[in-house]
């Protein structure tokens, strides 16, 4: 029971936090509604572990708590090679930057 | 000498002591000099411009790929017909510029890698030519140029090969990456012997043989995703 109010706390928490930056203009509309998706989802997998069961047999898991894992785990690691191409498409971006204005800046000295 | 603009493309990071001796034994013999600042905290661009050399400074430090690209660019936008890759901390020899560049003015060659295994009696450090051995085998591996030495960055282009060769890897990757480049614009290229002086100060400048492992990984991701 407490972990199960502590994850809700957790949830809600972050989701408001997804709409403050929404409204900052900090986050995307898809992005904030992804998020607050995903932690209702959690919510609810929370409350009602037997949800989890049923996936993982659809899975042909054994456990519900093991087929979360595993999903989260595929999930992770997607983002995670997101992220890195991502990183490297903007360093790629600034060394374009930073190579156009140090070639600026010579001919405008000369 | 020949009616052809050759260009000397330098990239230097932290190399005042040196890169004024260095700009100075080559204004000689190659009138035309740029270099690349990366981006230094000492005071290498100054050095450079007082010795002669035009000179650049990266706003933000980028590394040596980026830096040589640069210096690409700057030696094309003022008409270079050949470019010399020279490095910045003496290793290399200004006298055996002429051997380098001299299959592209023939018309032999597109692209000539200097190699320090062609040369008779080099004095290469055991370890060092262990690790360098790797990285042929590697680039063989990986883009099927059999060369004899891959990591060596005396070089020498011709303006179509500067023109069409992209280096995407800012960092020390970017030797491996020229190579691939040939392969896939199925670009001439030839090999020619020569010195590299391994004095302590070089070798303290230079990469240490266990950042060749990093660069392999690198030039892995960079196959991966792209």
């Amino acid at each position: 029971m407490v972990i199960q109010i502590l994850i809700t706390l957790i949830a809600i928490v972050v989701a408001l936090k997804a709409i403050t930056q929404f409204r900052r203009h900090l986050l995307a509309p898809a992005p904030m509604i992804g998020w607050i998706i995903f932690w209702i989802a959690i919510t609810i997998l929370v409350w009602l572990p037997d949800l989890t069961d049923r996936i993982a047999a659809l899975l042909q898991v054994g456990r519900g708590a093991d087929a979360i894992m595993y999903l989260s785990l595929i999930a992770i690691f997607y983002l995670f090679f997101r992220v890195f191409v991502r990183l490297e498409k903007t360093e790629q971006l600034v060394t374009l930057l930073a190579r156009a204005i140090a070639l600026i800046d010579t001919d405008s000295k000369r | 000498m020949h009616p052809h603009t050759t260009w000397i493309v330098i990239a230097a990071y932290n190399e005042e002591t040196m890169i004024g001796s260095v700009v100075a034994s080559v204004l000689p013999i190659v009138a035309h000099i740029v270099v690349v600042d990366d981006h230094s905290r000492d005071n290498t661009l100054v050095a450079a411009r007082a010795a002669g050399a035009h000179a650049i400074r990266h706003p933000i430090n980028l590394g040596q790929g980026a830096a040589l690209r640069t210096g690409m660019d700057y030696a094309l936008a003022h008409g270079a017909d050949v470019i010399v890759h020279f490095d910045a901390d003496g290793q290399h020899n200004s006298a055996e510029i002429e051997y380098v560049v001299r299959p592209i003015l023939e018309g032999g060659a597109d692209i000539v890698l200097g190699s320090r295994f062609l040369k008779e009696g080099s004095n290469v450090p055991a370890l060092r030519r262990a690790v360098l051995q790797g990285g042929i085998l590697f680039t063989w591996l990986l883009s099927g140029v059999k060369l004899t030495d891959t990591h060596n960055g005396f070089r020498a282009l011709s303006r179509h090969a500067a023109q069409t060769i992209r280096i995407h890897q800012n960092r020390m990757a970017h030797a491996s990456e020229i190579i691939d480049e040939i392969a896939r614009h199925g670009l001439r290229y030839t090999e020619v012997p020569v010195t590299i002086t391994y004095s302590d100060y070089s070798m303290a400048r230079g990469q240490s043989s266990l950042n060749a492992a990093r660069i392999a990984g690198q030039m892995l991701w960079s196959k991966l995703t792209s």
